[in-house]
């Protein structure tokens, strides 16, 4: 068994080394190279569940810390920092995740033209480090999987976009500095108080109380957890990074970005907040809570006066993500599962969402509500996605956007009845931004086409750059309305989009099983 | 008989003398002969220790010897590079080679 | 008295002062016709030499010549590993330059220099005594004197060697004066001697001669490794010298001045207790918080620079700064830390410098130089991507196994002051992010201004190999960078 979850996480490379040698078909080989994750990571599903394996685990000896003079025959394990990857059900459901939203965000990138392979590279050294850190079984390898994911998603979304980009990308690198650097941290103050990095160990050492952290040291590293987390999910007043990303980025890249890439919060908060400091956790409570109301109170409300659709998917995003901090935040059994659930499924409902700009993009070279109308006529397709998409969005039951939600609903009104309530409003509040979106952009009048035949350049290659493969004119000169007819890289992911939005909706507890240790 | 703190005094001010003249001064010679008295002053403190300190011994007054070989050799430095300067610019004064 | 002492241990230095020694004698006798070119294969063949001699020295135990002024301690194993290692670098550097980069005019001069620093620098950490330590750092600080002033007919240069001069001097004169009062308090220039008759004063005056002597011992080092207050000629002299030798003071002399601090902090200050005091106690806070201000002062002033030499240089003292409070906080940690920062720390700058040097003729260095380089010549771009990411302290690379050794260093120390120290050079890096990155998104996320590609030669690709290589491997295997020996 040794080896296997190594196998996992640097699957990407497995076919992804072909890019270094093989200049021509990038994106084939891209598409091949993050296909050979779900594999793995079905492989390792199949493992989990018809098996019955609870959790899988790999460990080599890597560095150690010890100081000058340090008698190494006492206690060899003490600050000493392991190689070491574990596998349980909440891991997986995020595994899952990631090589779902990667394989399927690189089939829409298929036109991708500058530096194609380029890109696809920093696509699969940025699936290494989502996979890394989700199976890291401590805190050091998360932090050097979590860094990948920010250089690499800096220079994909500093190179794949629109105007303002580079703006977005340094807003993500300093913003997610400043909460690696809270990481950072509260992980050495951690390894040199208890001398281990290893989640369990700590848990076990913590909660057994065999390390007793003064006040100080407990609240600085429980603050900088909460910090550091605070500004990936992103909590309110650090949220401005997120918006600009969504906004400007190439949508492939947003779908990972919306869908993995904030979840990461998740995971680190119930890992390392509940997990670690269970006691604290409960204490603050009531500060997360206020901050989750806001979260949905402040995307909600921002999310009806945008006029971009992109923005208003992008502070729905910050409202969604208030309701994973509220589940959170209340502690029980029914939030966190509803926080977790919530997660994965908001994951699959951004990435339709921005499957949707991708097409409308790419048709109508503009995701400006007031300009877009009647879509319904133009592109049923679209508004047929729009729906699904917005009805998860919002909640709906049989799609898997309402069982989140629902459960985070549920733990609040167990303990905390007002806070239920108005996070119900919140809800009513979503429906009404995301309607108005939807209702805008589906009816009305079809907007004259912008651009003359065959001028009019495609969004996804760089606007200043030569525009070879210019998918565009190639359905000009088959004489096909480009409205109405989409590709197989545009149709494919969405149908799976779709299906599991519906299925999750219709049998959750197919999800749920995977957070029955939480 | 003088006392080491008779000698420590004068070096003390001596270095303060060069260590202002270094700062201050505008004419790169000048700064060098400001620099050699800070250097000078350091030979004083060190043969004052050699005779009067807490474990009087003989190394002071090594240190001394190479003390002044390592003026010699930073002066003869600085002043080709002065030289070089020279040529290019026609002046040897601080404020006007910027 | 026994004479018979073990030169063996000497040999590695033997060899470059053998070297110097060749080059010059060939250069004044051979015909004026043949080419010196070869020359700089000849000194990286001695260091080779030397190199070899040393790693076969490596299971010695600690031995010491010489009346116990010339010691082969552990210590001086790590630190001539860094200096060799970055010696022989800086030479590839050289010997692989391009005509533009002007190192045609000087080759003997510019190889002797150079292995005269080096072979003051290895001198340094094997000294046990101030003279000898005095008079290796005079030697590596002559010889980068007329290193940087080297390019004779540019006046740019001519006066970047002059300020680098007058400071370099002012320095050693106020660190011999700080000398002065230590050894005239302990009465021997002998280090270990030094630490005995330290303890057996009980004067109380001597306390204060103890502080003046070591606040002036320390000010004047700080000018070689520019760290606050004595950094403010780097961003000069960096931007003036040619950009071969501004990767030698950046690398090699900088740290020669951190070892020599090191040697006297590790040896003797350290442990030496005055009235019940450790006497480094009571400069410890003072040293963090000056650590703090070069951090925090060089990583501000790197932000609006757009010569990226001059930014370099900023972000030198930066470094300067991670590594003082590294050496300051002194504590378990510190010793393995600091050394393995020293690795990796010329490594990456070296390798940074070379691609800077490359690309960009002569002396200037402008941002404009990097615009697009991704798409000319993507080698480069990926090496320098490699290194700047290293040097933001980054994973998966060394830089960042050397930050988070160097934060468990300072940690380690337990007071207010350590933890402010820490949190000073966590926030510091992540302002280090926004000009690192600055440039690295010109380099890839814009087009080249001239669609010029950039002709690699072999030295180069084997310099950048070794620096990447050693980058990822000690970054990935740290324990490889911190060996048992060390």
């Amino acid at each position: 068994m040794a080896g296997n979850l190594s196998l996992l996480v640097f699957s990407p490379l497995v076919f992804g080394i072909l890019l270094l040698v093989v200049r021509k078909k990038g994106n084939w080989i891209g598409i091949l190279a993050t296909f050979f994750p779900v594999i793995v990571g079905s492989f390792f599903f199949h493992q989990y569940f018809k098996k019955g394996i609870q959790s899988i685990s790999e460990k080599w000896p890597w560095i150690s810390f010890h100081p000058k003079g340090f008698d190494s025959l006492k206690d060899p394990s003490f600050l000493t920092i392991d190689y070491e990857l574990q596998l349980d059900g909440i891991s997986l459901a995020f595994i899952l995740l990631t090589v779902l939203l990667t394989f399927l965000a690189a089939i829409l990138s298929w036109n991708i033209e500058k530096h194609r392979n380029l890109y696809f590279l920093l696509l699969l050294l940025l699936e290494i480090g989502m996979l890394g850190l989700f199976v890291a079984a401590n805190l050091f390898l998360f932090f050097i999987f979590f860094e990948m994911t920010v250089v690499c998603l800096f220079f994909l979304s500093g190179k794949y976009g629109e105007k303002g980009k580079e703006k977005a990308a340094f807003h993500l690198l300093l913003y997610n500095g400043a909460g690696s650097a809270f990481l950072l941290f509260a992980i050495v103050l951690l390894f040199l108080q208890t001398g281990t990095v290893h989640i369990e160990q700590l848990q076990h050492l913590l909660h057994t109380g065999s390390v007793q952290l003064n006040e100080l040291t407990k609240w600085s590293i429980v603050l900088s957890i909460l910090i550091a987390f605070g500004i990936k999910m992103p909590v309110f007043p650090f949220h401005q990074w997120m918006v600009l990303m969504h906004s400007h980025v190439h949508p492939a890249i947003v779908i990972l970005h919306s869908g993995v890439l904030l979840k990461i919060a998740t995971y680190g908060l119930f890992r390392f907040g509940i997990g670690l400091f269970p006691n604290e956790w409960e204490k603050i409570s009531g500060l997360l809570l206020f901050f989750a109301l806001v979260n949905i109170f402040y995307g909600s409300l921002f999310a009806l006066r945008q006029m971009d659709l992109r923005r208003v998917w992008a502070y729905g995003s910050v409202a969604h993500m208030g309701f994973v901090l509220l589940g959170l935040a209340l502690g029980s059994e029914t939030g966190i599962r509803g926080a977790l659930f919530q997660s994965i499924s908001h994951g699959l409902i951004s990435g339709l969402l921005f499957l949707i700009v991708a097409l409308i993009l790419t048709r109508f070279k503009t995701t400006d509500i007031g300009k877009l109308s009647g879509l319904r006529q133009g592109s049923p397709f679209a508004v047929f996605l729009l729906f699904v998409g917005g009805m998860a969005s919002l909640g709906l039951p049989a799609t898997s956007g309402f069982i989140g939600e629902f459960l985070v609903i549920l733990a609040a009104f167990e303990h905390h009845p007002m806070v239920g309530t108005l996070a119900s409003v919140g809800i009513v509040l979503a429906t009404g931004y995301i309607l108005r979106a939807i209702l805008s952009i589906s009816y009305g009048p079809l907007p004259s086409m912008e651009g003359e035949k065959g001028t009019t350049k495609d969004f996804y290659s760089d606007f200043s750059d030569e525009n070879k493969g210019n998918n565009w004119k190639w359905n000009m000169e088959k004489k096909r309305d480009p409205r109405v007819t989409y590709e197989v890289y545009e149709w494919l992911p969405a149908i799976v989009f779709v299906l599991f939005l519906i299925g999750l909706g219709i049998y959750p507890q197919w999800l749920i099983e995977f957070f029955v240790g939480a | 008989m003088v006392s080491l703190s008779a000698y420590l005094t004068v070096a003390l001010i001596v270095f303060c003398i060069g260590l202002f003249g270094a700062l201050s001064h505008k004419n790169t010679l000048i700064v060098f002969l400001s620099i050699e008295l800070m250097l000078n002053a350091v030979n004083l403190n060190f043969i004052a220790f050699t005779k009067y300190g807490f474990f009087p011994n003989i190394s002071g007054q090594v240190i001394a010897l190479f003390v002044m070989t390592v003026a010699a050799l930073e002066v003869a430095i600085g002043l080709a590079i002065l030289l070089t300067l020279y040529r290019n610019k026609k002046t040897i004064d601080l404020d006007e080679i910027y | 008295m026994d004479f018979s002492y073990e030169w063996h241990v000497m040999t590695p230095e033997f060899s470059i002062l053998m070297t110097i020694i060749l080059i010059g004698i060939l250069d004044v006798l051979l015909p004026k016709k043949i080419d010196r070119k070869w020359f700089g294969w000849l000194a990286v063949g001695g260091t080779f030499l030397s190199f070899g001699l040393f790693l076969t020295l490596l299971p010695l135990d600690r031995t010491s010549i010489l009346f116990d002024t010339f010691i082969f301690d552990s210590f001086a194993k790590g630190f001539k590993f860094i200096l060799l290692f970055g010696g022989t670098l800086l030479l590839l550097l050289a010997v692989g330059s391009k005509k533009e980069q002007g190192m045609e005019k000087y080759e003997m001069e510019f190889y002797v220099l150079l292995l005269t620093a080096l072979f003051g620098g290895m001198m340094i950490t094997s000294s046990n005594d101030l003279i000898t330590l005095f008079i290796g750092l005079e030697l590596v600080s002559v010889s980068s004197y007329v290193l940087v002033g080297m390019n004779k007919w540019s006046k740019k240069t001519n006066r970047a060697a002059l300020t680098f001069l007058m400071n370099g001097s002012l320095a050693t004169a106020i660190t011999l004066f700080g000398m002065s009062y230590l050894y005239g308090i302990a009465g021997t220039t002998q280090l270990q001697t030094f630490l005995q008759h330290f303890s057996e004063v009980s004067n109380p005056a001597t306390r204060y001669l103890y502080i003046i002597g070591f606040c002036f011992l320390f000010i004047g080092l700080s000018f070689k490794w520019t760290t606050m207050p004595f950094s403010l000629w780097a961003p000069d002299v960096y931007e003036g010298a040619q950009t071969i030798v501004t990767a030698f003071l950046s690398a090699f002399s900088k740290i020669i001045g951190l070892i020599m601090f090191f040697r006297l902090i590790f040896t003797v200050f350290s442990e030496t207790v005055l009235d019940q005091h450790v006497m480094f106690s009571i400069f410890q806070n003072s040293l963090l918080i000056l650590a703090l201000l070069s951090m925090t002062f060089g990583n501000m002033m790197a932000i609006g620079q757009r010569n990226v030499k001059r930014l370099l240089a900023y972000s030198s003292i930066a470094h300067g700064g991670y590594m003082l409070a590294g050496i300051a906080s002194f504590s378990a940690h510190s010793m393995e830390a600091v050394t393995y920062y020293f690795l990796v720390y010329s490594l990456i700058t070296i390798g940074a410098f070379t691609i800077v040097s490359y690309i960009t003729d002569g002396n200037e260095a402008d941002e404009q130089t990097f615009t697009g380089l991704f798409k000319t010549t993507p080698l480069l771009a990926i090496s320098l991507t490699i290194f700047f990411i290293s040097l933001a302290g980054l994973p998966p690379t060394a830089g960042f196994i050397g930050k988070w050794k160097l934060l468990i260093s300072i940690i380690d120390g337990g007071s207010p002051i350590h933890y402010v120290t820490a949190i000073g050079m966590i926030g510091m890096t992540i302002v280090s992010y926004a000009y690192y990155f600055r440039i690295m998104a010109s380099m890839y996320f814009q087009y080249p201004n001239k669609e010029e590609k950039f002709s690699v030669r072999l030295p180069l690709v084997i310099l950048l190999f070794l620096c990447i290589a050693v980058t990822f491997l000690i970054g990935l295997l740290p324990n490889f960078g911190t060996p048992t020996w060390i």
